[in-house]
């Protein structure tokens, strides 16, 4: 996108614009380049997993190669793929979005996506060392993760990396925090703002609450490893309960990081392509503030079967969360409800994160119930929930907002065709791969084994999974191919400024914008301005 | 108040909340405080109100200064003490000195809008090189302070 943004002015200059530049969307357009290059090889590396699980018996990497995959496609999927991609549009889109020429910090905003591309690169970099990389699963659950158990250097990088990109997490929030509460355009008061502002903001707060947990569990994991210090060892008198409780205070939260934003681009795509204005939308506001309030107080829901925390109270959190999460629902369908629906492929996307988004709610609230918890606890029922959430939710809704964005990016629109048939395959593979998993989590399938004996009766499922996950890479590679030919080749239809008919500020400037964005703003009544323009002229 | 400022106070008011609830509800829960009570929840829930409530403090000394938005609520009255955060917002650059009622063009603004700049990147692989000498030993810590020396050097000249 980088190379395009530049027009075609070489290789060289647009390494140095972009090494330079301070410009919000140009910042935007490197995360969003990057988070989809980390969701690759986080792809890459969920292939072989899944060749790996394809028949009982099969051993194509060692046992602790396999321990070093699945935490590293974890990490990269959620630290370095997901979080940023919502980040990436929330730099280009908030300050188009508010009305606004830029964030309100440029430099730092640049500063914090170097912290998050080199935090990632410290973090894979582990694969290049004598020991691997970190091999304790994304969690890093304690004593695991001590150096009496991982004394791999790789472990070391793993922890860096995240302190790295935690620190750009939280310089970020700020900085959309401040862009958000100080450079709104005259006329936007806070109940006009866009909903997927919205839901950046609140984002950027749970981020700004719970990134420093993260950073202060890891320093600690650190002085552990490095010094002899056992704030995790309990051999020497500390608590691993407490590595639990300080990662999953920041944990649960950013399962909310990675979906409220992508929330805020189903609450954008359906009602432009259901031509009508959003449903409840100081319901949605509502919801989205008693998400990220409820957030705060489920965290022990992933520790139900420790012991060490009450069960009730976080029952009754964990399915309360369900309710603000249900009026989403609602708002979203009662904005389709009489529309006259467009089928173009952000709206295929976000229908697909509709019904996929639901069955992953389901199954959370089930796993809500400590009974079934205790049954389904670290199964392949957990990582079939899991992946319905982000996969099926947060990354089909991420692209909706990139099949609907992009054209504002770059001028021109990705093919349809592709993309339509980049959500055949997707939705198909998707469903493919981890529908299985439910019933293999139920059958008892554990998490994290490299294999398992073949009368187990798993055999059929797992290699159904498998053949599943090649359909959804493919589907993704279509959208890399969408990307080359439509955009790089230059071969999509020219977009002009408002291809959608949208209802935001970001479709009344050119396409790309200029670098202060905007000439001129026009009056900005209601959060779907041009929405408002276009009745006023039509009436 | 400003809608900023009810934002991080209701955060911290419903963190409050919880975190009483929390500890009265955590009892017997195996935690290691006397009665079962569990402490790192309830500090960490603390946390979360007192970093909101700083949060919300900020944002009610400074919205006088920072507000853009001249339709959201009336001026403050010019009182000493809101003068004084006026003036304490513009000094550490939290706030623009001109009245935003009186912002020309948005063309005009790619003035305002900041230069490109090295020193972010030059700031980040300094801080990475610094960090990265915690794993392969000392020899990287003197190039990665001085690239964050240089890189706050360049930021503030």
């Amino acid at each position: 996108m980088t190379a395009v943004a530049q027009g075609r002015g070489g290789f060289g200059t647009a390494l140095v614009e972009s090494l330079t530049s301070a410009d919000h969307k140009r910042i935007g357009i490197l995360y969003l380049v990057t988070a989809v290059v980390f969701l690759i090889v986080g792809g890459v590396l969920a292939m072989v997993i899944r060749s790996e699980l394809a028949f009982p018996g099969l051993q194509l990497v060692d046992q602790d190669t396999f321990n070093q995959l699945f935490t590293m496609h974890g990490t990269g999927m959620i630290f370095f793929s997901i979080v940023p991609l919502a980040i990436g549009l929330a730099n280009y889109l908030v300050p188009l979005q508010i009305g606004a020429p830029d964030v309100a910090f440029p430099r730092l905003n640049a500063l914090t996506y170097w912290l998050y591309l080199f935090g990632g690169v410290i973090a894979f970099s582990g694969f290049l060392t004598n020991g691997g990389a970190a091999a304790f699963g994304w969690t890093g659950y304690a004593p695991l993760s001590e150096a009496t158990y991982s004394p791999a250097i790789g472990a070391n990088l793993w922890i860096l990396g995240l302190l790295l990109s935690g620190t750009s997490g939280i310089l970020g929030g700020v900085n959309l925090i401040a862009t958000i509460f100080t450079l709104r355009a005259p006329g936007m008061v806070m109940f006009r703002v866009p909903i997927f502002t919205w839901n950046i903001l609140v984002t950027s707060l749970l981020i700004l609450l719970t990134f420093p947990v993260l950073a202060a569990a890891l320093a600690m994991l650190l002085l552990d490893r490095l010094t002899g210090a056992t704030f995790f060892a309990p051999a020497s008198g500390g608590s691993a309960i407490l590595w639990q409780h300080l990662f999953w205070f920041f944990g649960h939260p950013e399962v909310y990081i990675m979906a409220l934003p992508f929330f805020g681009i189903i609450s954008e795509v359906v009602p432009v392509f259901s031509r009508k204005p959003l449903f409840g939308y100081k319901a949605l506001v509502a919801a989205t503030i008693l998400i990220g309030a409820y957030s705060f107080s489920v965290w022990a829901h992933h520790m139900f079967t420790t012991g060490a925390v009450s069960n009730m109270f976080f029952a009754v959190t964990s399915f309360a969360i369900a309710i603000p999460t249900g009026v989403k629902f609602f708002t979203w369908i009662a904005t389709m409800w009489r529309g006259q629906l467009r089928f173009a492929t952000p709206m295929l996307f976000a229908l697909g994160f509709l019904f996929q988004f639901l069955i992953g709610g389901i199954t959370g609230v089930f796993l809500a119930s400590p009974p079934i918890d205790y049954q389904a606890q670290d199964t392949y029922y957990v990582v079939a929930h899991m992946h319905y959430v982000l996969f099926g939710g947060s990354l089909f809704a991420a692209f909706a907002g990139l099949y609907y964005w992009i054209p504002k990016m770059t001028g021109r629109l990705l093919s349809e065709g592709i993309g339509k048939l980049q959500f055949a395959l997707m939705v198909i593979g998707f469903n493919v791969t981890f529908f299985p998993m439910h019933q293999l989590g139920l059958s008892g399938m554990p998490r994290r084994i490299a294999d398992y004996p073949a009368d187990t009766g798993w055999g059929l499922l797992n290699l159904v999974s498998t053949a599943g996950s090649f359909v959804l890479a493919i589907g993704i590679g279509l959208f890399v191919w969408n990307y080359f030919v439509s955009i790089w080749l230059g071969r999509g239809a020219p977009a002009g400024d408002d291809p959608w008919v949208g209802n935001t500020l970001e479709w009344a400037t050119s396409s790309p914008p200029p670098r202060h964005n905007f000439s001129a703003l026009p009056p900005i009544r209601s959060e779907r301005p041009l929405f408002d323009a276009r009745t006023r002229t039509d009436g | 108040m400003a809608e900023e400022a009810r934002f991080f106070i209701r955060t911290a008011l419903y963190s409050l909340g919880l975190a009483v609830i929390y500890w009265f509800a955590s009892a017997n829960s195996g935690g290691s405080a006397a009665g079962g009570y569990d402490p790192i929840g309830t500090v960490l829930l603390v946390g979360t109100v007192l970093a909101c409530g700083a949060f919300g403090a900020v944002v009610v000394g400074l919205a006088p200064a920072v507000r853009a938005n001249p339709d959201e609520a009336a001026p403050v009255a010019a009182r000493p003490v809101s003068r004084a955060w006026q003036r304490l917002a513009q000094l550490i650059g939290f706030a623009d000195a001109s009245d935003p009622h009186q912002l020309g063009p948005l063309e005009d603004w790619p003035d305002a809008l900041p230069a490109r700049s090295p020193w972010p990147v030059v700031g980040a692989l300094g801080a990475s090189l610094a960090l990265l000498s915690l794993v392969f030993g000392p020899w990287l810590l003197p190039p990665g302070v001085t690239l964050v020396a240089l890189a706050v050097w360049g930021w503030i000249r």
